[in-house]
């Protein structure tokens, strides 16, 4: 049923967001990251050559994503989901064994960490699964039981980590994608107050996490390592005024502000750029979040909707989650902002997740808007 | 779900729109609120943990002496540190560094190389004044920070005046404490950029404020007659036994302090080590019962209400008064005598009975306007006012005993300044430390005029007990301080000190307070010593480092060509002729020296003298320092004795470790070396 389409056919509306914001990070991570890198490593470029490679890299796996049609993850999504629970289940194992948090898996030269690939196979699969009992998605046992069978052993395991964000965001996308699928309000409703009812009970079964969240709402002494990190951030930001201090001019990245390329680089590209590169920024992401559920309600078939619908919720949720986190708006948590922040997992999963996305979009005639009788290229 | 054609995603996903530009929108107006509405109050905060004040010290002001000659002044130390990015000849800097301090150029490499920020300290302190190449050095990389640090022309001379500063340029004592305001100036400023860990760098056109200096000080002491009173107090204290002593010098006429000595004395760079008594200015902060040196106050009353002329006759009752419940005793007995021989030997009988003669209230005025129970207002701190009983308090036997310097206790200064106001012609002058103040650059901004305090008799007075001085050196009990050729009038005074309430047999104050050429006296001094053991009398304790100070102090003075020559001559007979002690070893040299009353600088015992001054031959004032310099340590070098005496020679080779065969005698006129021995031919 899928209609004709010209092949290979890229979504400029959002490719090219993406890439610009690709492109920026690479100067926004080499300005925040110099000082430290220079330190660290002897040299202020070292941190920035890792991610222009990765950024490279990422876009070269986007474009081939991009050309792969985007039913062969239908078919691979079962077994890329069962190899991302073993990892996080061998991630856990030697957790326990030093006695301590990892989030990461070392495979040789490569380091990568699972979560991310968990994020991105459930949401997957859990297209794959919505798609496929479309019928019957009224029924709480057949239908939404097998989803939650999925997401909740990931989760938990990722919150074990532990990770409480990242699993919480990760349900987060879930639940939109239930929502998009029509599952009945009623199961959706008893899921939300399930998960409010198991996640609120973690959050406050570990004292730093019950510390950071009373900090926040004001219930606390302040957090001092958290609060510092956060009126760092905050400082960035008010220096950086309506125009901002210019590239590479950020004061704050002097070993001011921590993790000032990773998680908090938000704020030094408010530092450098202004209320104006943030507001470019931000529109970068509601471009490509707006054009991303246009390509769920265009999408010629349940899975394409449904796939470009989680892949959306999920780049969006980061970015937003990330955005509230260094303004200070949320309780302050450890998530990437994706394709600006430094780390290769995120980078590259976001681009393969982006790369399905322009495949979808590719299928799903958006451009065929202003002209629906015949194909453009035909 | 019957339709398959419709999804309802179409709407949900417009939902989602909805709830994400939403929550996007919010993030946006949060950033906003914090950028441009709150922007100035984190731009403000921003700033405040980049910049970082480094405080610019001003240097402190220095002091000289009345002739301009800088007696303490502020060294700038310099301290080196680099910054290792910015170094660009760390190899020159090292070895600069390493030429100048003397550590290693490959330990301050490895500090450089090592370094893990921006800032690392490789010199602290470093006196660059003799190695100005340190300045010359221009390298991005070098940070250098001036530390200045008091240094002391003369050694410890003058150190209690002078007093002491703390690490943070505040004056703990003395005219740094006195003046300190003045002498610190004021510091500046430049600011910093610092990063998150704390590391400064200089910023681009840094905001600063230049440091300005503090003024300095003309002092109206003669540092060479500071000098020397010091070291010949120290010398009379070693010989008499004493406990401590001061000397003050001043100029009658100015009120100028020309020489304020307490021994003993201390090292004003090192305040930690020194004792409290060491830092007093003993001539004001030390008050004592004064003795027969108040009888010329007493004298110059009486005289003044013409109750005595010099050459009335009084009686000195055999040196035995008794009076109900107390006995006086004269140590110098007299019968029916003249009121100028009762003075020349210091009667006390004569002085208590004369008092009787002048009411309380008169006798009082006199004290009180010599000076006495009040304090001077000299320019230092920590001055006493001293105890003067008023009239009322008087017992019947107050006055008896005030009139020979008993029940009132008095400091040096007091005593001496109304000796100088008997030199002045009865006029007392305001007794001061500071001549002038000058500018940082150096320029006299102000100088201090001599102020009269007050005339306290005429000045026929002061003639008659002025010439009754001078006999008390000629022909009384001063005459210890008597130089051929000088007119000197003064007085002696030795003081039983109360202990424990009573008067003490053993506890004396002995002293000499006089002033010279009576004629036209230049120089009004006091010397007071506490506690003489050796004895107790001020006519032979305090009298003979009066006079060796005279002696010595003379050339300074501008006096006539003849009063010169004759002083010169009374001097020589205090000469001795420097012994050759060259090719002896220290100890040797010092027992030949002390034998003579010379004195070796301290020297270790490190090798064989090889120079020497004074020169031998050349005459020099007993008590001189000879100071010597050595052979290098251990050095294998054979000494040259052709020339000496046999005795001589065999002595010199001896103490060097040699052995000696001889033949001949007389002079050495060759000397042959076989290995350790050596064979001396004389003629």
């Amino acid at each position: 049923m899928t209609p004709p389409n010209e092949p290979g056919h890229i979504d400029w509306l959002i490719l090219l967001p993406i890439a610009g914001l690709l492109m920026f990070s690479v100067a926004f991570v080499y300005s925040a990251s110099s000082s430290f890198a220079a330190v660290k490593f002897g040299s202020s470029e070292q941190l920035f050559w890792n991610h222009a490679i990765r950024v490279l890299l990422g876009l070269v796996l986007m474009i081939a994503v991009a050309k792969l049609d985007y039913h062969f993850w239908e078919r691979i999504s079962a077994t890329a989901l069962l190899i991302a629970v073993g990892f996080l289940v061998m991630v856990l194992l030697v957790g326990a064994q030093v006695k301590g948090a990892s989030r990461w898996v070392h495979i040789g030269p490569v380091n990568f960490q699972p979560s991310e690939l968990a994020k991105f196979t459930l949401v997957l699969h859990t297209a794959v699964i919505l798609s496929s009992k479309k019928a019957i998605l009224g029924e709480w046992r057949k239908g939404i039981l097998p989803v939650m069978a999925w997401t909740i052993p990931v989760c938990i395991m990722v919150a074990l980590q532990p990770n409480l964000s990242t699993s919480f965001v990760i349900f987060l996308i879930i639940l939109a994608m239930l929502f998009l699928a029509d599952v009945r309000p009623v199961h959706l409703s008893a899921i939300v107050i399930l998960g409010m009812i198991v996640g609120g009970l973690y959050a406050v079964s570990a004292e730093y996490r019950l510390r950071r969240l009373m900090s926040f709402f004001g219930m606390d002494n302040v957090d001092e390592s958290v609060s510092y990190q956060l009126n760092q951030a905050l400082i960035a930001f008010g220096n950086g005024g309506i125009t901002g201090l210019g590239p590479g001019q950020s004061r704050q990245r002097d070993w001011f502000l921590p993790e000032s390329y990773g998680d908090f680089i938000f704020s030094i590209v408010g530092e450098e750029y202004g209320f104006i590169g943030v507001a470019l920024l931000v529109g970068a992401f509601v471009l490509v979040m707006w054009r991303g559920f246009g390509v769920a309600r265009k999408a010629p078939d349940a899975f394409g909707r449904l796939l470009a619908g989680g892949i959306t919720t999920t780049l969006a949720s980061y970015a937003l989650v990330n955005a509230g986190v260094t303004c200070g708006l949320l309780p302050t948590t450890g998530l990437p902002m994706p394709f600006i922040s430094y780390g290769g997992s995120s980078v590259f999963f976001s681009a393969i997740a982006i790369g399905v996305l322009l495949n979808i979009s590719s299928h799903a005639g958006v451009y065929r808007r202003k002209a629906p009788a015949t194909p453009i290229n035909a | 779900m019957s339709n398959p054609e419709y999804d309802p995603i179409r709407w949900k996903a417009g939902v989602l729109i909805a709830a994400f530009a939403f929550a996007f929108s919010l993030v946006v107006g949060r950033v906003f609120w914090v950028q441009v509405m709150e922007g100035a109050r984190y731009r403000d905060l921003a700033r405040k943990q980049y910049e970082s004040k480094v405080a610019l010290r001003a240097e402190r002001g220095r002091f000289f002496d009345r002739h301009m000659r800088e007696i303490a002044s502020t060294v700038s130390t310099t301290s080196f540190a680099v910054d290792p990015k910015l170094i660009e000849h760390p190899d020159l800097v090292a070895q600069l560094l390493a030429t100048v301090v003397g550590d290693r150029a490959d330990e301050y490499l490895q500090k450089i190389r090592q370094a893990s920020g921006r800032f690392v300290w490789l010199a602290r302190g470093v006196n660059t004044v003799m190695y100005p190449i340190l300045d010359t050095i221009t390298d991005r990389g070098l940070i250098r920070v001036r530390e200045p640090k008091r240094s002391f022309s003369y050694g410890p001379g003058a150190a209690q005046i002078i007093g002491t500063v703390d690490t943070d340029n505040n004056g703990l004592t003395g005219l740094e404490l006195q003046f300190d305001s003045l002498l610190k100036g004021e510091g500046g400023f430049v600011v910093m950029q610092r990063d998150g860990r704390g590391q400064l760098r200089a910023g681009v056109n840094p905001e600063r404020k230049s440091a300005r200096n503090g003024n300095s000080l003309q002092l109206t002491i003669d540092i060479e007659l500071q000098r020397v009173a010091e070291q010949e107090l120290r010398r009379g204290i070693d010989e008499c036994g004493a406990a401590s002593g001061t000397v003050v010098a001043i100029e009658p006429a100015t009120g100028e302090i020309l020489a304020m000595a307490s021994v003993p004395t201390f090292n004003p760079n090192r305040l930690d080590q020194a004792s409290p008594d060491a830092v007093r200015i003993r001539a004001i902060t030390d008050q004592y019962e004064p003795g027969s040196t108040m009888k010329t106050i007493t004298a110059a009353a009486l005289l003044e209400e013409r109750k005595i002329a010099p050459n009335d006759r009084v009686d000195g009752f055999g040196g035995v008064l008794q009076m109900q419940g107390h006995i006086i005793r004269d140590d110098h007995p007299l019968n029916a005598t003249t009121f100028q021989i009762a003075f020349e030997q210091s009667s006390n009988i004569v002085f208590g009975t004369l008092s009787k003669r002048i009411d309380d209230r008169r006798f009082y005025k006199y004290v009180r306007d010599f000076g006495f129970g009040i304090p001077l207002g000299i320019d230092l701190p920590g001055e006493v006012r001293g105890r003067l009983k008023r009239p009322n308090e008087f017992d019947a036997y107050s006055k008896f005993f005030m009139s020979y310097g008993y029940e009132l206790s008095a400091t040096a200064l007091q005593m001496l300044n109304a000796y100088a106001a008997i030199a002045n012609n009865g006029t007392m002058m305001q007794p001061h430390l500071v001549k002038g103040f000058l500018a940082p650059n150096g320029d006299m901004q102000e100088e201090v005029k001599p102020q009269v305090i007050r005339r306290v008799v005429s000045r026929e007075t002061a003639e008659i007990v002025r010439d009754m001085l001078v006999s008390v050196v000629e022909r009384g009990t001063g005459q210890n301080a008597r130089i051929a050729g000088v007119r000197i009038a003064g007085k002696t005074g030795t003081a039983q000190q109360v202990q424990n309430g009573i008067y003490s047999k053993e506890a004396y104050t002995a002293s000499f307070v006089g002033f010279y050429p009576a004629d036209n006296p230049r120089v009004a001094m006091i010397v007071m010593l506490d506690k003489p053991t050796v004895s107790i009398y001020g006519g032979s304790t305090a009298a003979p480092i009066f006079k060796k100070i005279v002696q010595k102090t003379m050339t300074m003075l501008q006096l006539e060509a003849s009063v010169q020559t004759m002083i010169a001559a009374s001097a020589a007979a205090d000469t001795v002729v420097v012994p050759d002690v060259r090719g002896l070893r220290t100890p040797t040299a010092d027992t030949v020296l002390r034998r003579l009353g010379l004195q070796l600088l301290d020297t270790p015992d490190t090798g064989l003298i090889m120079r020497q001054t004074p020169f031998p031959g050349m005459r020099t004032a007993r008590g001189t320092e000879v100071g010597v310099e050595l052979t290098a340590q251990n050095s294998h070098i054979r000494p040259d004795v052709t020339g000496f005496t046999l005795r001589r020679a065999v002595t010199v080779l001896h103490s060097s470790g040699y052995e000696v065969r001889v033949s001949g005698s007389g002079r050495v006129i060759r000397q042959e070396w076989t290995g350790p021995v050596c064979t001396l031919v004389a003629q």
